[in-house]
């Protein structure tokens, strides 16, 4: 029986992590954007990302970690494939995304379209050391 | 309900305690030993099931802080910091451009410094979308090259 309420437990834990970190992301960015750092709005959303990249640990029907910006025109397919790369050069980012049940990177603009996607798992380098 | 079974044994602490004093006042000469040490006893068992709860929640709250000072639950907990990432998405591109002109190993052909700024260079690529390395680069273009 124990066992099960630590299954509870820390299946509350993860969901705090996750909100926690998509609640970060976007206070940084409102802050960045407040400031003048950033010239555009984004916004990180929890989404049921895609089936094709789900890995041991995805979260069911909420896998996918949607980054929105809101530059009030549709990104062209070099700003948001720059804007993706970033988030996933950053190897500690993308291995807390993995851990906490994310599996798919999503980047859309808030008018077109058009959006890119990566898997996470991909770009976590898997079997891998962090430097 | 914990919150309900410390209460109850609150109560039960109160009830015995006037009992007690019940006995005391009505029977001023007499006192009635077999009530008072019933009391006593159940007084002396409660204080004991509350020092002992005490000391289990003492003992869970120092091994859980230990755990979490620690151990992987620490990283786990750590949390990144976003504003760099912020500056990754939004500033690294232009520093970028600004560094790879400044440390291209064309611009030192036949000079000592070549070697150096190749390396330099290889590391600039290396972390095109790391500001604070890029930052920490500028820094060494300044005063290397």
């Amino acid at each position: 029986m124990w066992y099960r309420v630590i299954e509870i437990v820390e299946w509350f834990g993860d969901l705090t992590e996750r909100y926690r970190l998509v609640r970060d992301f976007n206070r940084a960015a409102k802050m960045s954007f407040v400031s003048g750092i950033a010239p555009t709005l984004l916004e990180a959303k929890i989404t049921m990302g895609e089936s094709a990249y789900r890995h041991e640990f995805s979260k069911w029907l909420a896998g996918g970690f949607r980054i929105k910006a809101l530059a009030g025109r549709p990104l062209s397919k070099s700003e948001l494939i720059e804007l993706g790369r970033v988030v996933l050069d950053n190897k500690e980012l993308v291995r807390k995304l993995v851990s906490l049940g994310w599996d798919t990177l999503e980047v859309h603009s808030n008018e077109g379209y058009n959006g890119a996607k990566w898997a996470l798992k991909d770009h976590a380098d898997l079997g891998g050391y962090l430097s | 309900m914990a919150q309900n079974g410390l209460l109850r044994i609150m109560q039960t602490l109160v009830d015995t305690s006037h009992k007690s004093t019940a006995v005391d006042t009505t029977s001023s000469k007499v006192l009635d030993d077999g009530i008072a040490n019933e009391a006593v006893y159940q007084n002396g068992w409660l204080c004991v099931l509350i020092i002992s709860l005490l000391a289990g929640l003492l003992i869970i709250y120092i091994l859980n802080r230990r755990k979490s000072a620690t151990g992987l639950e620490a990283l786990k907990r750590q949390n990144i910091d976003m504003e760099n990432v912020m500056f990754d998405i939004h500033r690294s591109r232009e520093l970028y451009n600004e560094l790879k002109v400044k440390c291209h190993p064309d611009r030192f052909i036949g000079l000592d410094k070549m070697q150096q700024a190749e390396k330099i260079f290889q590391e600039l690529s290396d972390n095109k979308h790391n500001y604070l390395k890029l930052l920490e680069l500028k820094e060494r273009i300044n005063n290397e090259l």
